[in-house]
């Protein structure tokens, strides 16, 4: 066996197990002859010292996530798809309420919905304005863009918008870390970002041949978030208790308590994506509550830090408490592994 | 599912095509495709064979023969009648999107326009 052989059988090893004992003598032979040139001499060095292209490397790793999670593979890869497709329309979901929120929030700020009441004066002065700060919110529309995509199978077009949504959050976290325009340094900011990396990253899962979404029951969510969420932050401007990851964390353990609940009380029955989807969003949400604890951390301890570490603990605490029974309930129902 | 496939990816469209003369191992089916498109699709050896699975699965393509060349092995595929009459169906159907476009442009060409 050639070095180069080896190393694309390395490749290979992205590929499910039952998928290579069917395929995988088959692709390196076929990999081996597009390599050979012709020339005996060339072709003598490739096969010690070539490596397959980065394009090559790229085609078995999209197929392996095509196996793994796209709905064509074991029952447990296709558990794990449908669960992180779950995972990430509930994601999209909290983005697209707190998204359409944040943009509704500032529209009435700035005077444009004009059937509501006006907003106290008090608030205007503390809602942050200028240019970022106003297209940041207004591109909470972009969220809500991506999760219709999506919900209507528009793959490509819903990671667009999701790519557009985390455009200014992007330019503020770079803005705070290099310093300028007064913006402080924020774990938060940097936290938000990688979280909506993630997701775009989760979008993988959305494979053809993947079950469809039924669409009417994630857009009713829709309605009821906005409500939920705008009721939330008209907290937020009063008592200042609830940042991003907390709001999230109060969204996590508000879906995985509906689920629990619904399972107590024989209404639902435990099915393996749903349990695992929340599982993996609870220790999402948990792991940025905690990392974003830093930026309480550094505060002066004569502000609000001990009222903001106390308000972060309890919500890791809940976090926790809701994750331990969804962690057995998805261990008890996730298929076993095929041995190889 | 043949008709979803194929009409999301050149790949499989391509790949049938290649068929069509007759049955071709996988490398084999990666050089005529290149010559059928005149170069503008360069299957990957990933990609090849993950149409490939779906197509064998779906019963739109088949094991011909095994062979040992130079120590390495080779299967040949070919398409089966149901393979070749769902690429038939297929580019009717492209072949009508076709017409459809070229009409379009030539009753709204930019004489027209103007």
């Amino acid at each position: 066996m050639s070095r180069l052989d080896e190393r694309y059988r390395a490749v290979l090893r992205l590929l499910p197990a039952d998928y290579r004992a069917r395929w995988e003598q088959e692709m390196v032979a076929a990999f081996l002859e597009s390599m050979e040139t012709g020339d005996p001499e060339q072709d003598e060095y490739v096969r010690d010292y070539g490596r397959p292209s980065w394009s090559e490397v790229g085609s078995v790793a999209a197929l392996a996530v095509r196996l793994r999670l796209g709905g064509a593979g074991t029952p447990r890869s296709v558990t794990w798809g449908a669960a992180v497709r779950l995972a990430v329309l509930m994601a999209l979901l909290a983005n697209a309420v707190s998204g359409t929120s944040g943009a509704a929030f500032r529209l009435w700020l700035a005077g444009t919905l004009s059937w509501l009441p006006d907003p106290p004066a008090t608030w205007m002065a503390q809602i942050p304005s200028g240019f970022w700060y106003v297209s940041s919110d207004l591109s909470g529309l972009f969220w809500l863009a991506a999760y219709v995509a999506f919900l209507n199978g528009h793959l490509a077009a819903g990671r667009a918008f999701i790519g557009l949504g985390m455009l200014p959050g992007a330019v503020v976290a770079v803005i705070s870390t290099v310093g300028l325009m007064g913006v402080s340094p924020s774990v938060t900011l940097w936290t938000a970002l990688l979280a909506d990396g993630a997701l775009l990253l989760g979008t993988v899962a959305f494979q053809p041949g993947a079950a469809p979404v039924r669409i009417r029951p994630w857009l009713w969510a829709l309605p009821v978030g906005v409500v939920t969420v705008a009721g939330l932050w008209l907290g937020i401007v009063a008592t200042a208790l609830l940042d991003w990851a907390g709001l999230h964390a109060v969204l996590a353990v508000a879906a995985a308590l509906a689920y629990l609940g619904g399972i107590a009380l024989r209404l639902l029955r435990p099915a393996a994506a749903w349990s695992l989807a929340l599982l993996v969003l609870v220790v999402a949400v948990l792991a940025a509550r905690l990392i974003t604890l830093l930026d309480y951390a550094m505060l002066d301890p004569a502000s609000d830090r001990a009222a903001w570490l106390a308000v972060g603990a309890a919500e890791a605490a809940m976090l926790l408490a809701v994750g331990a029974p969804l962690a057995v309930l998805a261990a008890r129902a996730l298929p076993r592994r095929v041995p190889a | 599912m043949f008709r979803y496939i194929v009409a999301v990816t050149e790949p499989a469209f391509f790949i049938l095509t290649a068929l069509v003369s007759g049955p071709r191992h996988g490398y084999g089916i990666v050089g005529e495709v290149a010559e059928l498109s005149h170069g503008s699709v360069r299957l990957k050896i990933g990609t090849l064979y993950g149409v490939l699975d779906r197509l064998v699965g779906d019963c739109l393509v088949e094991l011909d023969r095994e062979e040992a060349e130079q120590g390495r092995l080779r299967r040949y595929y070919r398409l089966t009648g149901s393979g070749r009459r769902e690429l038939a169906a297929e580019a009717d159907r492209r072949a009508a999107n076709a017409r459809i476009a070229i009409d379009r442009l030539r009753a709204f060409g930019p004489e027209t326009a103007a």
